[in-house]
C-alpha cells in the first residue's frame, strides 16, 4: 500500500464510522412546518351583500367543508349544515332547492329524505326507485330562522327490504348534489334603528352580512395621517367582524362638493375630523364629538353610515383603534367614545388570539374548546383548536404530549373507533371495544411537533359509533344509546421552543401574517403603495392579515409612495410600471416592465395561460449579482419584457435595501384595477389557504395559481442564539457534514502522523 | 460726581437689590381691598365662602378660582397656598378636574355636595396657578396648571362640525346633538395664556368658536348673549331649561372679552348700548331676553366695575359693605383686569 493511499484509506474508514455516528444524533431542527392542508373546517362561503331587498342564492356547498356530493348511507343517515344569518338581516323568504339521486334498490314507501331546520322537520321527500333522480323545493319559513347559526339537517331513512335488512347494506344510499342544491333568499331592510351592537352583525359572515365596504376620507394632504394610520385600523376592525370570510375594502375621498354618490355597499364608513364631516354632512347628522368616537346611524333605505372621528387626528386614530377592540354586544348605543387613558397607546390586548408557547401545558378549555358529546350511531368529528405562534420553533423530533380525558358509553359494537388526527395527519387510533363502556383520564398520545404549522391547527377526533350486531342480520340496534364524550379538561403540552422562523414563507404569512404581525400583535413593517388608488386593495389585504393573526395588528401603516431606498420590513402594492426603478433591480423576482422570472415559473405560466400576455419576445440577459441570492441557478433566471395581463404576482424575499432580517413582500399587477380585483381574489379562502413558497402568480377568480420557492431561505429569530444556530444547521444539514468531514480529516491527519512517527521510530530502532 | 459718590450709590444699590428680589413684582391689587375680601370671604382653612348663594358656608370652584386669582394679584403667597392646598386636597377628582360644590352636610367638616365639575372654576384655578407660577417662579404651580388645563381641553370640550364648544360640566350638558353652553365660562385671557404656555390646540379652537357663537348669540331688544345658550344643528337658541336671561352669568362676558384682548367694537356694542340706555335709576341686574322684562333692582358694584373696565374708564367703583361675595369678586377682578390691560 502506497504512502498516499494509506491515509486516504484510513480517512475513508474513519469518515464512514463518523458519518454513521453523526447521522444518528443529528436532529434536524425545524420550525413548525406547514401541514398538508388547512385544518379549518369553516365553510368557504361566499355570500352576496345585502342591500335594499336583496335576493340571492347560495349553494349548499358553501356551508360544507367537503365540496363534493353528499352521500347519505345506511339505514339512517344525516348531515347537518350550519348556516349563519346576520342578526341584522330580516328574512322575507327562504327556499331550499335540493337536487338528489337515490339508490334504485330502495323501497318507496319506507324511504324518505327529511329536511329539518333547527330540529323541526319541514319536509319529507319520498325516495322513489322508479325516479331515482329528483329535485325538490322546500320553503323554510322565515320565522323559523334566528340570528347566528341555523342548523339545517338532511336526513334519510331508507330501506331495501321490509324485514331482515342489513342496516349498512351498500344499496342504502342517497346522494345530494351540494353544488346544484341551493338556498334562495329574500332579505328586507332592518325595521329598527341600528346601534353599534349591530356592527358585528352587519359584517357577519352569514346571510345578510356585508362582503364589501367603502371607506371615505377627506381629500387632500391634510388627511394623509388618517389615511396612513386610521384606515388600517378601520379595515381590520371590520374584517375581524367578518371572522373567516373575506371583506373587500374600497376607498374614496370626499370633496367639498359632497360625498361620492356612487358608493357601493350598504355601509359606508366616514373617517375624518368634525370640521371635515361638516363639509359633507347636514348639521343634524353631525355628532357631538368629545373624544375618539364612533357613530353608527341609519341613512335610510337599509343603508347605514359609520362615522369614525375625534377632535384631533390622534383622536380619530384612537377611535379607529378602539373599534378593533370594541365589544359590540356591550355597546347598545349608536355612539361610543373611547376615553384615552393616561399613558395610552400600549399594546392591544391579546384576547382571542391565544398562541400556545413552548414548554407550557394548556387545557383544551383555555383554547376555546368546550366538552363535546356525540350521541347515536354514525360518523362524527370533533375539532379542537390548537393555535400556534407564527415563530414557534423547536427541534424536529420534539414531541407534543396530549393527555386526553374522554369516555364512551356502554353498548358500542364492532367497528366503533376513535381516530385522532392533527391537521389531517393520523396520529393515533383507538378501538372502543369495551361493551361496558370506558372512561379515560390522561390518555397519553404523543406526536411530532412538526405536524403543527404556524397559526391555526386542529386536533380532529373522528368518531365512528356502531351498535352491536347480535343474533343475525334481522336483529339490530338503532344505536340511539351510543355516546362518546371528549372533555375540555384534556391537556396538551408543547416542548420547549424558541422564537425563530425561516423566511420567506408565504404559507406562514397566510397563516399568521408573520413577519408583519408579531406574536405580541404589533405590526412590524409598513405597507407602501405605488399610488393612492391602491389604498383600497391595501386595506383589503390589511384586513385579511388581521383575520390571519386572529386579532388586530397594532401600528400597521399604509403609506402612499415608494421611498428610495425602500428599506426596512415592507409590503409593497404597486403596478408593474411603478416598480420600474433602478433600485428595485436587485429584487429576487423583478415585477417591473422588464421582469425577471425563474425559468420554471415561465414554463408553468406558459402552460397555464392561454392568452398572449406572457409572450417571450423580449428575452434579455441573465440576472446576476442579486443581493438576495435566488435558490435557482443564474441560468434559470430569465428577463423578459411583457405584461402580467390579468394576473397578479405576490413575491417575498429578503429586502436588499433592508437591514438584517427585513422581509420585502411585493404584490403587483398591470393596473390598479386589476390589482384590486386580484387582491380580492387573493383574500378568498380558496386562494389564501394555498399560498406557499415565496412566489405566487394567479389569475382571474384565483385561477391558474402557481406557487414556487425561488429564493434562498434565511432565518430570523428574536432570542436564544443557540436555538437559532441549531435552526440554521438544521436548515443546512451540509454544514454538519462539512464540519464533520473537516474534523475527521484533521483527526485522520493526526492519526497518520502518529502512525508515521511510530513507524519511523520503529524503523530507526530496528 | 466723584468716585466716592459713585461708590456710595453702587453700595446702596447693592444693598437694595436683594431686597427688591425678596418682594418680587409689585402687587396689582390694592392691599386694603384684598384684606377686606379675605376678612369677609376667605376662611382660615382656605375656602372662599359664597355668602350670596343663600346656603350657609357654600364654596364652589369658581369662588376658589377667583380667590386664587386675586391672591396672586395681591401678591399674597400664604393665602394663595392655603386656597390651593384646600382646593387640591378637598375638591380634586381623579380626572384632574374639581368637584364644583362644597358645603355643610352631616359631617362636621363639610363635604362635596355635587361631584360634577364646573369648567369655569377649573379654568380659573388653572389660570391662577399659571400666573402665580410665573410670578413667583413656582414650577409646581405651572405643572398643576398644565395638568388641569389639559384635563379641561381633553375632557371638557366637544366638537360639532367646525365648532369647538366648552362643556359647562362633565355631566348633563349634552343631549343627543344639543349642547348647552355658558358664554360667561369662555375666559378668553385664560384661553390665550394656556395656548401660549402649553400649546394645546383646543384653546385656539375654543377662542375661534366662542367668538363665532358670541356673534350669533344675540337675543332680545338689546341683542345680548344669554346666561345659558343651546347649540344644536349649527343653530343657537336660548337654553330651554334655564331662565332666558342676560344676568349674573353673562355680565362676565364683556370682562372676559376685554381682558382677553377681544375688543372688536361690534362684539362689545350690545353691552355698551344696554348700559348706556337712558333709564330711570340704575342699570337693571338682569333682563329677560324673551319678554324684555328687567330686574326690579339695579346692578351691583361688581357689575358696574365690569362695565367701567369695558368702557375703559380709569375710575372703577369700589365695593363696600353692602356688596356681597359676587359683587366684591367682580369688582376686584375688574381692577386686576384693568391693571393687566395697562401693562
Amino acid at each position: 500500500m502506497s504512502n498516499l493511499f494509506r491515509p486516504c484509506a484510513i480517512f475513508a474508514v474513519f469518515l464512514s464510522v463518523c458519518l454513521v455516528c453523526i447521522a444518528l444524533p443529528v436532529r434536524r431542527a425545524a420550525a413548525v412546518t406547514d401541514g398538508p392542508e388547512s385544518a379549518s373546517s369553516l365553510p368557504d362561503a361566499v355570500l352576496d351583500d345585502v342591500t335594499v331587498r336583496p335576493k340571492g342564492t347560495v349553494p349548499l356547498s358553501a356551508f360544507s367543508a367537503d365540496p363534493g356530493p353528499l352521500r347519505l348511507r345506511d339505514e339512517a343517515g344525516e348531515q347537518n349544515f350550519f348556516i349563519p344569518l346576520a342578526r341584522t338581516a330580516v328574512l322575507r323568504d327562504v327556499i331550499l332547492t335540493l337536487r338528489y339521486t337515490n339508490s334504485v334498490s330502495l323501497l318507496p314507501d319506507r324511504s324518505v329524505l327529511a329536511v329539518r331546520l333547527n330540529e323541526a322537520t319541514l319536509a319529507q321527500i319520498r325516495l322513489d326507485p322508479a325516479q331515482p333522480a329528483g329535485e325538490a323545493r322546500i320553503r323554510l319559513p322565515a320565522e323559523m330562522w334566528r340570528g347566528g347559526f341555523n342548523k339545517l339537517t338532511l336526513a334519510v331513512i331508507q330501506h331495501y327490504a321490509d324485514s331482515c335488512e342489513d342496516s349498512v347494506a351498500p344499496e342504502l344510499w342517497t346522494e345530494v348534489d351540494l353544488s346544484q342544491s341551493h338556498l334562495s333568499y329574500d332579505l328586507g331592510p332592518l325595521a329598527r334603528p341600528v346601534a353599534l351592537s349591530d356592527l358585528g352583525a352587519l359584517f357577519s359572515p352569514g346571510l345578510g352580512g356585508q362582503r364589501q365596504v367603502t371607506v371615505l376620507t377627506p381629500a387632500g394632504p391634510g388627511a394623509d395621517g388618517l389615511r396612513q394610520r386610521a384606515l388600517p385600523y378601520v379595515a381590520q376592525a371590520l374584517a375581524l367582524r367578518r371572522q373567516y370570510a373575506p371583506l373587500e375594502v374600497l376607498h374614496r375621498d370626499w370633496t367639498a362638493a359632497g360625498l361620492p354618490a356612487d358608493v357601493p355597499g350598504a355601509v359606508q364608513v366616514l373617517v375624518g375630523l368634525p370640521q371635515d364631516l361638516a363639509a359633507v354632512l347636514p348639521p343634524q347628522a353631525l355628532p357631538v364629538v368629545d373624544g375618539p368616537q364612533a357613530t353608527l346611524t341609519d341613512t335610510g333605505g337599509g343603508h347605514s353610515r359609520l362615522i369614525v372621528t375625534g377632535r384631533t387626528e390622534e383622536e380619530v386614530i384612537a377611535a379607529a383603534r378602539g373599534l378593533t377592540l370594541m365589544n359590540d354586544a356591550l355597546t347598545p348605543d349608536s355612539q361610543v367614545t373611547f376615553p384615552r387613558r393616561d399613558g395610552g397607546g400600549g399594546s392591544l390586548p391579546l384576547d382571542g388570539r391565544i398562541s400556545m408557547e413552548g414548554g407550557k401545558s394548556y387545557r383544551f378549555q383555555a383554547l376555546g374548546f368546550r366538552t363535546a358529546t356525540v350521541r347515536g350511531k354514525g360518523a362524527y368529528q370533533i375539532s379542537v383548536p390548537l393555535p400556534m405562534a407564527p415563530d414557534y420553533y423547536t427541534y424536529e423530533n420534539a414531541k407534543v404530549v396530549l393527555k386526553l380525558d374522554f369516555s364512551y358509553g356502554a353498548g358500542l359494537g364492532a367497528g366503533s373507533i376513535l381516530n385522532f388526527r392533527i391537521n389531517d395527519r393520523q396520529i393515533h387510533g383507538h378501538a372502543m371495544d369495551n361493551k361496558n363502556g370506558a372512561s379515560f383520564q390522561d390518555y397519553l398520545i404523543t406526536f411530532p411537533v412538526n405536524l403543527l404549522k404556524p397559526g391555526a391547527n386542529a386536533l380532529l377526533i373522528d368518531i365512528n359509533s356502531q351498535p352491536p350486531v347480535s343474533g343475525g342480520e334481522c336483529v339490530g340496534s338503532r344505536g340511539r344509546h351510543l355516546m362518546v364524550q371528549v372533555s375540555d379538561s384534556s391537556v396538551i403540552t408543547l416542548p420547549e421552543a424558541g422564537k425563530a422562523a425561516m423566511l420567506p414563507d408565504l404559507a406562514r404569512f397566510a397563516a399568521s401574517g408573520y413577519p408583519y404581525v408579531g406574536g405580541d400583535g404589533r405590526g412590524a413593517g409598513t405597507v407602501y403603495l405605488g399610488s393612492a388608488d391602491l389604498i383600497g386593495p391595501a386595506l383589503t389585504l390589511t384586513g385579511r392579515m388581521a383575520q390571519a393573526a386572529r386579532g388586530p395588528v397594532d401600528g400597521l401603516q399604509v403609506v402612499v409612495g415608494l421611498p428610495a431606498p425602500l428599506s426596512g420590513q415592507a409590503l409593497v402594492l404597486a403596478t408593474t410600471a411603478q416598480l420600474q426603478r433602478e433600485d428595485f433591480g436587485p429584487w429576487a423576482v423583478s415585477l417591473s416592465k422588464v421582469k425577471a422570472w425563474p425559468y420554471r415559473a415561465l414554463q408553468d405560466l406558459r402552460t397555464a395561460t392561454t392568452g398572449p400576455e406572457l409572450s417571450l419576445g423580449g428575452l434579455g440577459g441573465l440576472l446576476g449579482g442579486t443581493a438576495a441570492k435566488p435558490a435557482l441557478p443564474d441560468e434559470e433566471w430569465m428577463q423578459q419584457k411583457s405584461s402580467l395581463g390579468d394576473k397578479a404576482a405576490l413575491t417575498a424575499f429578503r429586502n436588499p435595501a433592508g437591514q438584517g432580517d427585513d422581509l420585502l413582500t411585493v404584490v403587483a399587477a398591470e393596473t390598479p384595477a386589476v390589482l384590486a380585483a386580484r387582491v380580492n381574489d387573493l383574500i378568498g379562502p380558496g386562494l389564501w389557504g394555498q399560498l406557499q413558497g415565496d412566489l405566487a402568480v394567479w389569475g382571474k377568480g384565483g385561477q391558474d395559481l402557481l406557487t414556487l420557492q425561488v429564493s434562498e431561505h434565511y432565518q430570523v429569530g428574536r432570542d436564544n442564539p443557540l436555538l437559532l444556530l441549531r435552526l440554521i444547521l438544521s436548515a443546512n444539514p451540509w454544514y454538519w457534514m462539512a464540519g464533520a468531514a473537516g474534523v475527521s480529516g484533521l483527526f485522520t491527519l493526526l492519526l497518520w502522523q502518529m502512525i508515521r512517527r511510530r513507524r519511523q521510530n520503529f524503523m530507526g530502532k530496528s | 460726581m466723584g468716585w466716592r459718590t459713585v461708590l456710595c450709590v453702587g453700595g446702596l444699590l447693592a444693598l437694595l437689590l436683594p431686597l427688591t428680589g425678596c418682594f418680587g413684582p409689585a402687587p396689582r391689587l390694592d392691599g386694603a381691598l384684598w384684606a377686606e375680601y379675605t376678612r369677609r370671604f376667605v376662611t382660615a382653612e382656605g375656602r372662599v365662602i359664597d355668602a350670596d348663594s343663600g346656603q350657609p358656608g357654600i364654596t364652589h370652584t369658581e369662588a376658589q378660582g377667583y380667590g386664587l386669582l386675586l391672591a396672586e394679584a395681591a401678591g399674597d403667597r400664604d393665602t394663595f397656598e392655603r386656597l390651593w392646598q384646600w382646593t387640591r386636597q378637598t375638591l380634586r377628582r381623579s380626572d384632574g378636574l374639581f368637584s364644583w360644590k362644597y358645603g355643610v352636610c352631616g359631617l362636621p367638616q363639610g363635604c362635596v355636595l355635587d361631584a360634577n365639575n364646573a369648567s369655569d372654576g377649573d379654568i380659573l384655578i388653572a389660570w391662577a396657578l399659571l400666573r402665580a407660577g410665573r410670578a413667583w417662579d413656582r414650577p409646581d404651580y405651572v405643572e398643576a396648571a398644565r395638568t388641569i388645563s389639559t384635563a379641561v381641553a381633553e375632557r371638557q370640550t366637544v366638537q360639532i362640525g367646525g365648532l369647538t364648544l366648552l362643556l359647562p360640566g362633565s355631566e348633563g350638558f349634552v343631549r343627543a346633538q344639543a349642547v348647552t353652553v355658558n358664554p360667561s365660562y369662555w375666559i378668553f385671557p385664560a384661553f390665550r395664556d394656556f395656548a401660549a404656555a402649553f400649546g394645546h390646540p383646543a384653546w385656539a379652537a375654543l377662542t375661534r368658536s366662542s367668538l363665532t357663537l358670541l356673534q350669533q348669540a344675540r337675543f332680545g331688544h338689546w341683542s345680548l348673549p344669554p346666561d345659558w345658550l343651546l347649540v344644536e344643528n349649527g343653530q343657537v337658541s336660548l337654553a330651554p331649561d334655564q331662565l332666558p336671561q342676560y344676568g349674573f352669568n353673562a355680565v362676565r362676558v364683556p370682562l372676559n372679552l376685554v381682558w382677553g384682548g377681544q375688543t372688536d367694537a361690534a362684539l362689545l356694542a350690545p353691552f355698551r348700548a344696554f348700559w348706556s340706555a337712558p333709564r330711570d335709576g340704575a342699570v337693571p341686574a338682569w333682563v329677560d331676553l324673551r319678554s324684555g322684562e328687567v330686574a326690579p333692582y339695579g346692578w351691583q358694584t361688581g357689575m358696574a366695575a365690569v362695565a367701567a373696565v369695558t368702557e375703559g374708564r380709569a375710575d372703577l367703583p369700589r365695593p363696600g359693605a353692602e356688596d356681597g361675595y359676587y359683587s366684591w369678586s367682580l369688582a376686584l377682578l375688574a381692577r386686576v383686569a384693568q391693571t393687566d390691560l395697562a401693562r
